[in-house]
């Protein structure tokens, strides 16, 4: 689904993505993990279409096709979605309304018929109840004065709404308690499948009790510079990460 | 190097003396007018007061004279009567051109106690297919402890280019609430002058909603003046100038007592060429101790071709008051773009999405549910069919 061959990244004159390369197949579950300033962000954020991040060198392909080509609606509209880290604060525009421009924009792309007012709603509303999130959010603006716990929740009822088949999350773990790690973690299992992929950039092995990876991948200096199975997250809660940027300069 | 043609000279003042010297018996508060225009001018390009306006455009075109008779709907309680203007000085060229064109007023007067839940609607609809000026005077008088709602609606419904000029005196007795929404939705090449005095007397509160949105040159005069105790003024305003349209507002209040409070709210969003133009001046007189005065100009500036001038002028003579202003430009939040975009909407759709959050801020201080509704509906009608209604 998700081909990532030998990417380099530059912020203004930094090269952040030093090579790297990843593929990632529909069904599976990616954890990229990393010390600080590694690079994981700027990966979610070049995937996502961000301004600001260049790519210097390589490909990304999306089901063959070339996504560096597409705007962010149109990555989007592909079936990639990316939750925030940050997520912003959006005054004035309602979350309901965001919801539904977005989902119709996606509906429209793949040839399907808009939803009427009742259909979105109710997909909605069963969507929220996934989140135990209060209706009230609807009609509130996007984000608006939402706790971080709130925020993240959203990000991922969104992503329920929109049913991306590649979901990007951006340290969604980072700020929440246990109770909101776990309706997060929900939210998101909810939406695996065989179609669908998941990569998760995340900080601690604590997400990952709850979402289980099939692939996790160390991010550091801006390369990838150790891939393995979920007990590699294991090992790095125990070990750091110093002893896999040792190994990396010693070979 | 060649001189501007002189402003005595141009199209505009050359159809003006036609206009007024066409007037079957001009009475003698209009004689006394024309020479008030006449002895000030009008404004040149280098008047600190009209430097942005853009007013040349005006100039270099030819009016015929037309009264443009506004279509009123009251309650009827409410009294409405055309008196004669009387004499009234001014030092403002168009107040004292609207004085000598219009040989009478229309009085509105809502009676002392009066509480009208139904707005009274003053609706002006430009339909002359003639290039033509049109000049109003409208007098409102709210009795003590009256409250009422006004709408004042300025349309063009054809493509003629029409020159409205208007002068609204308002005055609020003890203890009466206005709250005087004004809709200026001209045609693109209408240019619309209009000036607004309002006089606000002990523990009365005037609110003014001030959309700036038709029109080519659109100039606003808001001047209130604060003389009694605990009077509030509220000034909230939106202009919105896109293609090469000019809009301007000037307001001006004036706290004359002790403990009145007044707070501006003004947005501007300038788009493609548009300019948008606010000035806005408090001043405090030297007895006006406890005053509470705010002001803020927030702006966003879509286009590098667009311009925005904004300037809070405080003039304070008076101890222990407490006055603040502020005036932002800024773009569209990028963050927040990218956020909507990511989310599928397209990058126009988010551009007029943002854009609309930001009028909405004024415009959710309407006092109509159906008003707010009918402005949101006008700024949504800028953007094209870029963004579906928000359900």
């Amino acid at each position: 689904m998700l081909t990532i061959k030998d990417v380099h990244v530059n912020v203004g004159d930094k090269e952040i993505l030093k090579g790297i390369s990843l593929q990632v197949n529909a069904g599976e579950v990616h954890a990229v993990m990393g010390p600080n300033g590694s690079g994981k962000s700027t990966l979610s954020q070049v995937l996502a279409g961000r301004d600001g991040y260049t790519v210097t060198k390589g490909t990304i392909t999306f089901n063959g096709k070339n996504l560096l080509d597409w705007s962010p609606e149109e990555r989007a509209r592909e079936g990639v979605f990316l939750a925030l880290q940050y997520p912003v604060e959006i005054p004035g525009v309602n979350n309901v309304y965001l919801l539904k421009a977005g989902l119709n924009a996606i509906r429209k792309h793949r040839g399907q018929p808009e939803l009427d007012a009742f259909e979105f709603l109710t997909l909605v509303k069963d969507k929220m109840k996934l989140m135990q999130m209060d209706e009230s959010f609807l009609s509130r603006g996007v984000n608006e004065g939402f706790s971080g716990g709130e925020k993240k929740r959203n990000e991922i009822l969104q992503m329920a709404v929109l049913q991306p088949q590649l979901a990007l999350l951006d340290e969604t773990d980072s700020g929440l308690d246990i109770d909101a790690l776990r309706i997060v973690a929900n939210g998101v299992n909810s939406l695996r499948s065989k179609e669908r992929a998941v990569v998760m950039v995340t900080h601690y092995q604590r997400l990952l009790d709850y979402i289980t990876p099939d692939y996790v991948h160390v991010l550091a200096g801006g390369k990838i510079v150790k891939s393995g199975d979920k007990s590699l997250a294991l090992e790095l809660e125990k070990r750091g990460y110093d002893w896999i940027k040792a190994e990396n300069v010693a070979a | 190097m060649s001189a501007l043609p002189s402003l005595q000279e141009s199209s505009l003042m050359v159809s003006l003396r036609a206009a007024f010297a066409a007037l079957p018996k001009p009475a003698a508060a209009q004689l006394h007018a024309w020479e008030q225009f006449n002895q000030i001018g009008l404004p040149g390009l280098r008047d600190e007061q009209w430097k942005y306006t853009q007013l040349h455009r005006l100039y270099s075109q030819s009016f015929a004279l037309k009264t443009r008779t506004p279509v009123i709907t009251a309650d009827s309680s409410i009294s409405i009567s055309e008196v004669p203007s009387g004499i009234t000085h001014t030092g403002h060229a168009f107040e004292a051109l609207v004085y000598a064109l219009s040989e009478k007023k229309i009085l509105i007067a809502i009676p002392d106690d009066a509480v009208i839940k139904d707005p009274v609607v003053i609706d002006f609809n430009s339909t002359s297919t003639e290039s033509s000026i049109n000049a109003t005077r409208i007098l409102i008088k709210a009795g003590k402890n009256s409250s009422v709602t006004i709408i004042e609606r300025y349309r063009g419904t054809n493509e003629s280019a029409h020159l409205n000029i208007g002068v609204t005196d308002i005055f609020l007795g003890e203890n009466a609430q206005i709250n005087h929404c004004r809709l200026q939705n001209e045609n693109t090449n209408d240019s619309h002058v209009a000036i607004i005095n309002v006089n606000v007397e002990k523990n009365a509160c005037y609110i003014n909603h001030h959309f700036n949105l038709g029109g080519s040159v659109a100039r606003a005069d808001i001047n209130v003046k604060l003389e009694g105790a605990e009077a509030y003024a509220e000034l909230n305003g939106l202009q919105f100038a896109a293609g090469n349209q000019v809009h301007d507002t000037h307001s001006r209040v004036e706290h004359c007592v002790p403990r009145a409070n007044s707070s501006e709210t003004y947005h501007g969003i300038a788009d493609e060429r548009g300019q948008v133009v606010f000035n806005g001046k408090v001043l405090v007189h030297k007895h006006a101790i406890g005053t509470d005065a705010q002001q803020s100009s927030r702006n966003l500036l879509l286009s590098p071709r667009a311009e925005i001038d904004t300037k809070p002028e405080l003039e304070i003579y008076a101890d222990d008051v407490k006055c603040s202003h502020g005036a932002t430009i800024g773009q569209l939040d990028n963050t927040a773009l990218f956020y909507l975009r990511s989310r599928g909407i397209g990058e126009q759709a988010a551009r007029a999405l943002l854009t609309l959050a930001f009028a909405d801020a004024v415009i959710n201080k309407l006092p109509l549910a159906a008003l707010r509704e009918e402005l949101t509906q006008q700024v949504h009608s800028r953007f094209g069919n870029k963004v579906e209604h928000a359900s």
